[in-house]
């Protein structure tokens, strides 16, 4: 009888290894970097990212890439913005409205992609031009300036939380419930088997597309929340906001260990700890007193790094593929 | 010493993380001889032949051809050395040309200058033309490899490897998706082959191929030479011990009688090419064979019954108490499962372990509180019962399915459908690449489940089987039903017929 013992898995711990050590390095370089004020800072300001991350990682795991999400926060965000500001429109009703926007982007992605089987990554990149501009058109590319109502949110802690900021409690709860969803539902489930493979999912009696077209738009919808707290943690609109945010949350979801051809990742620990290793690294460096325009040379750096990663572990994978 | 090529195997050893798949085998093999090589699923056939094909590198022991120790460290050495591997699943550039695939490895031999990159086509047209004529097929040199049927692609896959000058040749279950004509064309090669020095390797599930051209038999289990012996000195029963470790349990169950109702019925149905106007019906707890040569148009028929091909017209009938109602595909699917033929290919979910391949087909059945969330536990315990039905009781259902074993795939791929326990099973090619152990507890299953009233629909290309498992079979030829055979009439001879002399 042949016993499957289980082995330990190197490369499922090297990001926690590597963010336990990005955190000693920068707490040893700057006393400031390990303070609650600066980490919840930067968790906050980094919010919209940490939820774009986990858009796109719906995408990605039904093996889509979607290169429209930061445009469609920057959309919602404008969105929302107007309607307050110009339209006197209700502030829960304004983010009800960007986010709305949001999902009918998604719906518009997925009736091109899923229905006329256009090319993903060009049909994204399409609306990803065309909703930039529509933002730009709707603000008149000027900076919108939002009133007390958006700061005081951007302020709201929840007390019994031990005054955790409430923008950090969406976020936390939007991973926690699509970790659930991908997890425990039978839809996540079927997920992972399209991204994994489609031909088998169908021979199954699995209908892809729908299962892809409900990941584009959930993908768009959580873009959509990332734009409303873009404009809740700014307290502005400005222009060009959110700009090329897409493919640092791509680079953030591989990071954590999702795969650019679907089939395997997860949001916790996957997209949430890519996105603050991105994160962490950006603030760590400028708190040590790194030029600017060096920080992304360094985060393009551990991109690499994380890809050589992975190859490793898809090589580890191939090794034991061929077993027997 | 002779002079004539030899190789010997000392002691090989190959493990993996959590099993040990070669635990010390030695063979030798000298020119002219053809060694059959067989063992169950999982025995350490392909590992031995992917150490000699030099994908694998063994942990320990030697190889040595014509007395010298050789390391393969990678196929190219491999190569080098005289050694073509030709592999079970097709590997070849689909987008390129026959004769591109044939000498895709050493295209330098081709230019037409010896210092420039172009290639003399014409004179490789020639030499791939006189290749598969030594195959006995006729297949258009410049038409593209997904242009080809997968019988011929098997053909050119070994016409490359005999374009690269083998010596030691080893064949990985060639015949499995080979037609009858192309088997025995293979065969016919084979055999003049042996007269040219060279040494084969033929690995089989088919005892019967063993016997028909193999000089020796080596049989594998659980990673050891288990027994060997020339085919005249051995019988089939000593080989299957040898394979087991025991006798195989023939436990022959009394079948029911098939009830009278109906649970499907198909009426005139037609797809894009195949099939033409074929109706038949299937009753409950009824075994249905589907027998046709390769691309008669017997899996068409199945997918365009399940909507998974374009249908034109006719009409499909499902019901459950005898009374029939005309269904479409999406309703369809929730009374019926489907193995596909290619388990690589459209059947599996690699990447995934055991348990989620299992539960994927009916995970409705394991969401059970209220907030619909799936209950993994309960999800694991139903697919270590149902692994263990087809005794892959060796692994964890943790396993990805990847890390499988062929044969062990295969059986992951049909005992998922025992945990819907759907009203018919559609069943293509059920117990390909599966060894003699697996394939008798995978009949008593179909048997076991068509006396608790599943139907069953199966196509395969073993005569044997089909007609062993089978009720009734219906014959396809061409796209089109041309004979239905009843449980009296089944018979090697009327099957044959139905087929041969219509081409």
């Amino acid at each position: 009888m042949i016993k499957s013992k289980k082995r330990f898995d190197y490369f499922s711990l090297s990001n926690y290894f590597f963010f336990a050590a990005l955190i000693l390095f920068f707490s040893l370089a700057n006393d400031t970097f390990f303070t609650s004020t600066n980490i919840f800072s930067t968790l906050q300001n980094g919010a919209p990212i940490i939820l774009i991350t986990c858009g796109v990682t719906f995408a990605l795991l039904a093996g889509i890439m979607d290169l429209s999400v930061a445009a469609v926060g920057y959309a919602s965000g404008c969105l929302c913005g107007i309607l307050i500001k110009n339209y006197d429109v209700s502030i829960p009703l304004a983010f009800l409205g960007g986010i709305g926007l949001a999902l009918l982007i998604g719906c518009i992605n997925s009736l091109l992609i899923v229905k006329f089987k256009l090319n993903m990554m060009l049909t994204t990149l399409g609306m990803m031009l065309v909703i930039r501009s529509i933002g730009k058109i709707i603000t008149q590319d000027r900076t919108i300036l939002m009133g007390s109502g958006i700061s005081e949110i951007r302020q709201a802690k929840i007390g019994f939380l031990g005054d955790f900021p409430a923008v950090l409690v969406v976020v936390v709860l939007v991973l926690i419930i699509s970790q659930i969803v991908l997890k425990y539902t039978s839809f996540g489930r079927h997920l992972m088997a399209v991204g994994s493979n489609e031909k088998a999912a169908k021979n199954i009696g699995i209908y892809p597309d729908r299962i892809k077209a409900i990941a584009l738009i959930t993908c768009s919808g959580i873009s959509g929340i990332a734009g409303v707290v873009w404009v809740i943690t700014l307290g502005s609109v400005v222009t060009r906001g959110l700009n090329s945010y897409e493919f640092i949350a791509i680079a953030s979801a591989v990071l954590g260990g999702t795969s650019l051809f679907g089939g395997r990742g997860s949001f916790i620990p996957g997209s949430f700890i890519g996105s603050i290793i991105l994160l962490f690294i950006a603030n760590g460096l400028t708190i040590i007193g790194v030029s600017p325009y060096v920080i992304p040379f360094f985060r393009g750096a551990i991109i690499f790094i994380a890809m050589y990663a992975d190859s490793l572990k898809t090589r580890a994978h191939r090794k034991l593929a061929t077993a027997f | 010493m002779e002079n004539g090529l030899t190789l010997e195997i000392h002691n090989l050893k190959k493990s993996f993380p959590g099993v040990q798949a070669l635990k010390d085998v030695s063979i030798s093999a000298r020119d002219g001889e053809i060694l059959g090589l067989i063992g169950v699923n999982g025995a350490g056939k392909s590992t031995l032949m992917n150490i000699l094909g030099g994908v694998v590198i063994p942990d320990s022991g030697e190889i040595l051809i014509n007395g010298e120790i050789k390391r393969i460290k990678d196929p190219a050495t491999a190569e080098k050395l005289g050694v073509a591997f030709i592999q079970q699943e097709i590997q070849l550039f689909e987008n390129l040309t026959v004769q591109e695939n044939i000498f895709i490895a050493n295209l330098k031999k081709w230019r037409a200058f010896k210092n420039f990159p172009f290639l003399n086509l014409k004179s490789m047209a020639g030499e791939a033309n006189n290749l598969l004529a030594l195959l006995g097929c006729d297949i258009d040199v410049h038409s593209m490899v997904s242009d080809l049927a997968v019988g011929e692609q098997q053909m050119v896959q070994i016409a490359r490897a005999l374009s690269q000058g083998g010596k030691i040749l080893l064949f990985d279950e060639p015949t499995s998706s080979l037609t009858l004509k192309e088997k025995q064309n293979l065969f016919k090669l084979i055999g003049k082959l042996k007269g040219s020095n060279v040494i084969i390797f033929y690995i089989s599930h088919h005892l019967d191929e063993i016997f028909e051209i193999c000089d020796r038999v080596v049989v594998l289990r659980d990673g050891g030479v288990a027994g060997e012996g020339r085919v005249e000195d051995i019988s089939k029963d000593e080989i299957i011990r040898f394979m087991l470790g025991h006798e195989i349990e023939q436990s022959i169950e009394y079948r029911k009688q098939p009830h009278q109702k109906k649970v499907l019925e198909v009426r005139n149905l037609c797809g894009e090419r195949y099939p033409k106007d074929v109706s038949f019906s299937l009753a409950k707890g009824e075994v249905l064979g589907i027998w046709g040569l390769l691309g008669s148009g017997r899996t068409e028929l199945v997918r365009t019954i399940l909507g998974l091909d374009k249908k034109k017209s006719g009409e499909v009938l499902f019901g459950e108490n005898g009374e029939l109602q005309s269904i479409n595909p999406q309703n369809l699917y929730k009374h019926i499962g489907y193995l596909t033929e290619g388990r690589h290919f459209d059947g599996l979910f690699l990447n995934m372990p055991i348990w989620q391949n299992i539960t994927s087909v009916f995970l409705k059945k394991f969401v059970t509180n209220k907030f619909k969330l799936l209950n993994e536990r309960e999800e694991k315990q139903a697919a270590k019962h149902s692994i263990s039905q087809v005794n892959v009781s060796a692994v964890s259902e943790n396993m990805l399915v990847r890390k499988l074993s062929g044969g062990n795939q295969q059986k992951i791929a049909i005992s998922k459908w025992f945990i819907k326990k759907p009203k018919i099973l559609f069943l293509d090619e059920p117990t390909k690449g599966v060894d003699v152990g697996a394939k008798a507890e995978i009949q008593n299953l179909i048997f076991k489940m068509a006396s608790e009233g599943v139907s069953f629909i199966i196509i395969s290309s073993e005569i044997e089987e089909i007609m062993g498992l089978s009720d009734r079979i219906i014959v396809i030829h061409q796209g089109e039903l041309v004979n239905e055979l009843g449980t009296m009439q089944i018979s090697k001879e009327n099957l044959m017929k139905s087929v041969i002399g219509r081409n």
